[in-house]
Parts: structure tokens; sequence; C-alpha cells
């Protein structure tokens, strides 16, 4: 899945917001959400940042992603996991919850193919808030790849995931 | 006698065995099973075991780990389905039971965490409340994966959601016999569940099979629950009166099947699984009828899970089906009582 936002990357970290009572979802590159959130960073709360981010995206740039991806899901790779389109309808697992993300449009196709009609989440929900939640994903994302850039010796890269997982 | 007797295969059908209730879980910090490196796989072991330790329903509890973990229990776990093989070829699966060993807990299976309750005649309501408040006390020890489109992130895709699926165990014979398939595929399709052959290593269905809610997102966990609980009711029904249907029509069918069964069980020097199941069907019920005396349901049924393939598979390692017959022959007969009878018309 590419970044909504510079459509160039892949993204890496997703977020949801709920406007009365309807989700929708964004996904943005790291650099994006770090130039994003730098400007903002004086500006206001965390919501409001966050706010100034999910709102670069268009509505309809969104639709229009959504609507192009399933196939372009086919070409990605999970950067947590490695996991490839080809490898997780093979055997059906998925390598880590990062997949949900990266290959968003191609499982929704799979649940909604299983004749559900509203593959959305309706159950129980975790204790903890949706913000937190998020905060979560995200430095699960960061940890994992920091992992990654010490494993390859990139400590320039680690460097930096690490001053973004500090400043989370 | 024998026609009075018969009207309580009806009129009382222990058609639901048992019930089993499952929660799939996994931490947010770390990759699925597939996936993840040995020292991850590790570490999750770890985590769940301590958080899972300090909860009062499992203090005192057994842990049991693939490590070391005997034969018998192995088994056990796989014929209940709380494991598969690749878990009992894995040096990082732990199961912990707890003291009461109604709940089990499974690390790093499928996913990092699988919760059961198993039951019989229990409230299904119930066990779901204890099964929750336990996912609610490791959720704040450990942090689920979650989004809020699908849910809580499971290895595989279908159990994303609520990752919950609710299991009937059923004795369904006249379901299952002739040609009543159609009654099946009614129940899968206005339901949204599958059915099939409650042992794990057998296909298609038998007059001993299980059903679980096949949708888990989209759904919420109470709304799963009744309406697998709707659809044993209807199965239930729908088998009594099969029941009825038979016994008026072939009642000389069913009491032949009962003495048969008695006789083969009790004489066979060979016996295949698919018949020992067939016999022991017809023995259930016989039981349930009042027909069939000296043999309990519990005990028929533990002979019917100690005649499974796997388990003589796993007994003897014979190359030569005919081995394998002849064991379980003698295993089923070591195991039904002496006094076995049935009554006469």
């Amino acid at each position: 899945m590419l970044c909504q936002r510079c459509k160039k990357r892949p993204a890496s970290v997703h977020m949801a917001e709920y406007i009365n009572g309807q989700q929708r979802e964004v996904h943005f590159c790291e650099k994006c959400v770090q130039e994003t959130l730098s400007e903002a960073l004086n500006q206001g709360s965390l919501s409001e940042m966050m706010g100034k981010l999910i709102g670069s995206v268009s509505q309809s740039d969104g639709e229009d992603e959504q609507n192009k991806t399933p196939e372009a899901e086919k070409t990605y790779e999970c950067p947590v996991c490695g996991e490839t389109y080809s490898g997780f309808f093979k055997n059906t697992l998925l390598g880590c919850p990062e997949d949900y993300f990266v290959f968003n449009n191609s499982i929704n196709d799979v649940l909604s193919n299983s004749e559900i009609e509203n593959p959305v989440h309706s159950g129980k929900l975790p204790s903890k808030s949706l913000e937190d939640t998020v905060n979560e994903n995200i430095r699960q994302t960061l940890n994992i790849r920091i992992e990654k850039a010490l494993e390859n010796e990139d400590y320039e890269s680690a460097a930096q995931i690490r001053d973004r997982l500090r400043s989370l | 006698m024998l026609k009075e007797n018969m009207y309580k295969l009806y009129q009382m059908p222990n058609v639901v065995m048992g019930t089993q209730l499952n929660l799939r879980r996994n931490l947010i910090n770390h990759r699925f099973r597939k996936s993840a490196c040995t020292s991850e796989l590790n570490d999750i072991k770890e985590k769940v075991l301590n958080a899972a330790l300090e909860l009062d329903v499992f203090k005192g509890g057994t842990v049991f780990s693939m490590e070391n973990c005997d034969f018998d229990a192995i088994e056990m776990f796989l014929e209940k389905g709380f494991i598969d093989e690749e878990f009992k070829e894995s040096g990082f699966g732990v199961i912990l039971v707890s003291r009461n060993r109604k709940i089990t807990l499974v690390i790093n299976g499928e996913d990092h965490i699988s919760l059961f309750i198993n039951g019989q005649d229990d409230d299904i309501f119930e066990s779901w409340e204890t099964l929750s408040d336990i996912d609610d006390e490791l959720e704040k020890r450990l942090g689920f994966s979650f989004g809020p489109k699908y849910g809580y992130h499971c290895s595989k895709i279908s159990n994303a959601g609520t990752g919950f699926t609710v299991t009937y165990f059923l004795h369904i014979p006249m379901l299952t016999a002739e040609a009543e398939d159609e009654d099946l595929d009614f129940f899968c399709e206005q339901y949204k569940l599958s059915i099939e052959n409650s042992i794990r290593d057998s296909s298609g269905i038998s007059d001993y099979s299980k059903i679980e809610n096949e949708q888990k997102i989209g759904i919420s966990e109470d709304e799963i629950i009744v309406r697998m609980e709707t659809a044993a009711v209807q199965i239930s029904e729908r088998e009594r009166f099969l029941r009825e249907k038979v016994i008026q029509k072939k009642s000389i069918v069913v009491e032949d099947g009962i003495k048969r069964a008695c006789a083969v069980l009790k004489n066979a020097k060979l016996i295949t699984f698919h018949e020992t199941e067939r016999h022991l069907s017809f023995l259930r019920l016989g039981i349930e009828a009042g027909i069939v005396k000296g043999l309990s349901l519990k005990k028929a049924d533990s002979i019917f899970s100690r005649s499974t393939p796997a388990y003589i598979q796993n007994r003897i390692f014979a190359a030569d089906p005919i081995e394998e017959d002849k064991f379980r022959a003698e295993q089923i007969q070591k195991q039904l009582p002496e006094n076995i009878k049935y009554e006469e018309m």
C-alpha cells in the first residue's frame, strides 16, 4: 500500500478516524508523518496534530486509492515480516499484525468473498482507548523497524527511528 | 417394552454432547508464529505465562510444556482441538490448564494466545463472561494487537474480528443417515456455520459431528452465541423429529443396529474406525433409550475417543492397517464392561 499523501513511498503508519460513527482509515509513509507532525508540533495537542495529518489526505484521494490498491498490493512485501501477497494466499496465514494494513484491500476482498456483508469489527473493544491503540501500533512498527535496521547495521536509520520513538 | 424405550430417544435426545468456546489474541509487539524468530517466541512464552499465572483462575493450574510433555497429554490436547501438529513439534508451545480443568490457555499456537472453555451443561453466556474477564486481565498486562476495521488481529484472516469461536459437539445419527444432507446444508447456510466430523483426522460428516461459527467479523460475541445456540436447538429439534420418524417406520432397523453394535464391539477381531464409530453411535442411542444397560454415555464417549485413527496410530505405529484394526478391537473389548447387555423385546 502506498502512502496516501505522497503516493510514492510504501505506507507504514496506519490510522483511523471516526466521523459521525463512520470509520475512515488513512495510511502514510514515515517521512510524511514526520514532516506533517514536525510542522504541527508547536501548534496544538496530539489529537490536533493527528487531525491535521489525516486532513492532509482528501476524501476523494482516499477513495481512489482504495479502488486501485487490490491489484497493486500483489507486488507489496510487508516491511515487518516480509510476507508477500502470494505467500499469504498460499497458506492463508499472515506473518504479523502489520499485514492487515499492508494487504488491507486484499483482506477486505477475501472477507467479502466469504459472504460477510460488512466485514468491519463490531464486537468487544480493547479496554485501552483508540488513541492509545494507534500509538501502540506506531510504536510496534517502529520497534520492529529499529530491530531490522540494527540487524542490517544501518545505524543512521536506527538512530532516526529511535528519535521518533522517543518523541511519541 | 422396546417401543416404549425407543420413544425416550426423541423425548430426551442427548444431541448436544458438549460445547467449547475459543478466543484468540495476539500480542501487540510481536510477529505471528509463522514469521517470529526463536527469541521472539521465547519472549512471548515467558510474557504470557507470567501474566496468566498472576490470575486467580490459573493459580494452582498445570503447565504443560511441549519440550517435556508426555504422550497422553499431547494426544488429549490434539483430540480436543487445542493444538495442531506444528505446535506439537515446536519447542515454544506451552499449555496452561486451570485448576478446575475447565479453562485452557494455549501459548504460541496458531495465535499467541488461544483461550478455551469446555463445558457440558454450562450456561454458554456465563462461560463467555468468564473468558472475557480473563481476556481483559491479560490485555491489561500484555496489550493485544487490534485495529478498528479488522478488530483483533489473528494469524488466520478468517479469525479476525472477534477471534471468537463457539463449537457444539453433536450426536446426530439420524440427521447424517440416509439422504438428510440437505438439512445440514440448510443449517450451514442459515446460521453461517460449518459442520464437520468432530475427529480431527476424519473427513466428512459423521454421527459425531461439530458445528462452529464461520463468521467472526461484523458480528458481536453475543450475537455469535445466540446464533449458535439457535442453530444447536434447531438441529436438535430436527434430529428429534427424524428419530421419531425412524422409530415409527423402521424401529427394527434401530433395534438391529443396537444389538449388532453390542455383538460386534464385544467380539470383533478386527474393526475399522468408521465401523467403530457407527456401532458406538447405536450404543449411544441404546443407552439414551435405556435399552443398553451396564454402559454409561461417558464411558461410550471415552471408548470413541480412544478408537480414533490418531490415537491408535500413535499407540502402535503400525505400518499395516490390519494391525491397527486388531489393536482397536482389543482396546474396545478391554474398555467395554463385562456386564453390558440389552433388553429383550
